[in-house]
């Protein structure tokens, strides 16, 4: 049970994000925060086909964490989002095309080390 | 704006070959780029630096707003969900029913702000910017359980603290945007653009 959960968060939560920031740049940049303006943004973001997986995807991850959460501790399901960070860069350099130098390979790799250690040692 | 999005490519480009953060460039190469003179060309970057200041804030402005409702949201959540109990459960009767409780609202509205801040901030700024930077959430939970809720930081924690703090640090200090737009712009000619 904890492994599948482990599973439904790890993989969803991937993919959610690889395809909600290819939906996005496809959709625009926003700058407008005002109430009508999000409103527009909704509307235009529910006929985007990869945001609209993208965000029932996150919704399924984050569900499966709160379940996670509810039988394990913290210690037990962070460091298995911890790897995450690496694994989305490598997805970001190869589907997204983004240049990634040295600065961000040693920053997410940083990153993922300092979760680790975050979340056992609780 | 055509003579933008031109100027912009030709920078990314010379940022992907130079594959250094420092441009090393006279004036002559974004001329030469534009197909202008030289002074077109400085007034052409000037023009792109004042507006990259006021959109760098907002990029900061945004992150915070994540950091903090996704913090507050877990926080306020798995609070009202300790109230709730255990909840484990295929059927989606046990998720409808947690929604009575007041802190489990609270806590899901802070997580709908989450969601349309990093919608947003993924539409202009890089996945592997957005990724690390935003870890920041793990040491501000790490911080208010030691200072509001009294918990006991271990120095393990301490030492992780200070590695994402570390990793965040780096990453910020790279072009938070790289790969190439798509964009839907006018052609307007470039020496018009001064």
């Amino acid at each position: 049970m904890k492994w599948l959960l482990i599973a439904l968060i790890v993989i969803p939560g991937t993919i959610a994000d690889v395809l909600n920031a290819i939906g996005m740049k496809r959709n625009g940049e926003v700058y407008d925060f005002r109430p009508r303006a999000i409103f527009r943004l909704i509307a235009s973001l529910a006929r985007n086909p990869y945001v609209g997986v993208g965000v029932p995807a996150m919704a399924v991850s984050f569900f499966a964490l709160m379940a996670l959460l509810s039988i394990t501790n913290l210690s037990f399901a962070v460091p298995a989002t911890a790897f995450s960070y690496v694994l989305e860069t490598a997805l970001a350099k190869y589907i997204l095309k983004e240049h990634i130098g040295w600065r961000r390979w040693a920053g997410a790799s940083i990153v993922s080390c300092g979760v680790l250690l975050v979340s056992l040692g609780v | 704006m055509k003579w933008k999005s031109d100027l912009r490519k030709g920078l990314l480009v010379a940022h992907v070959r130079g594959d250094s953060d420092e441009l090393q460039l006279t004036h002559e190469f974004p001329a030469k780029m534009l197909g202008s003179r030289r002074s077109t060309a400085t007034l052409a970057a000037g023009i792109l630096k004042n507006q990259s200041q006021p959109l760098r804030l907002k990029t900061r402005t945004v992150t915070a707003l994540l950091v903090a409702s996704n913090v507050l949201g877990n926080f306020t959540l798995s609070r009202g969900l300790h109230e709730v109990g255990r909840l484990v459960s295929f059927s989606p009767w046990p998720y409808i029913h947690a929604f009575v409780n007041p802190l489990v609202v609270l806590g899901v509205l802070l997580l709908i702000v989450w969601l349309i801040s990093q919608l947003s901030l993924l539409s202009r700024v890089d996945l592997s910017y957005v990724l690390p930077v935003t870890s920041v959430s793990y040491v501000l939970t790490a911080l208010m359980g030691e200072f509001l809720l009294h918990e006991r930081v271990s120095t393990e924690r301490w030492i992780g603290i200070g590695l994402i703090g570390l990793g965040v640090s780096l990453v910020a200090r790279t072009v938070p945007r790289t790969a190439l737009r798509y964009h839907k712009c006018s052609h307007v000619p470039y020496e018009a653009a001064q």
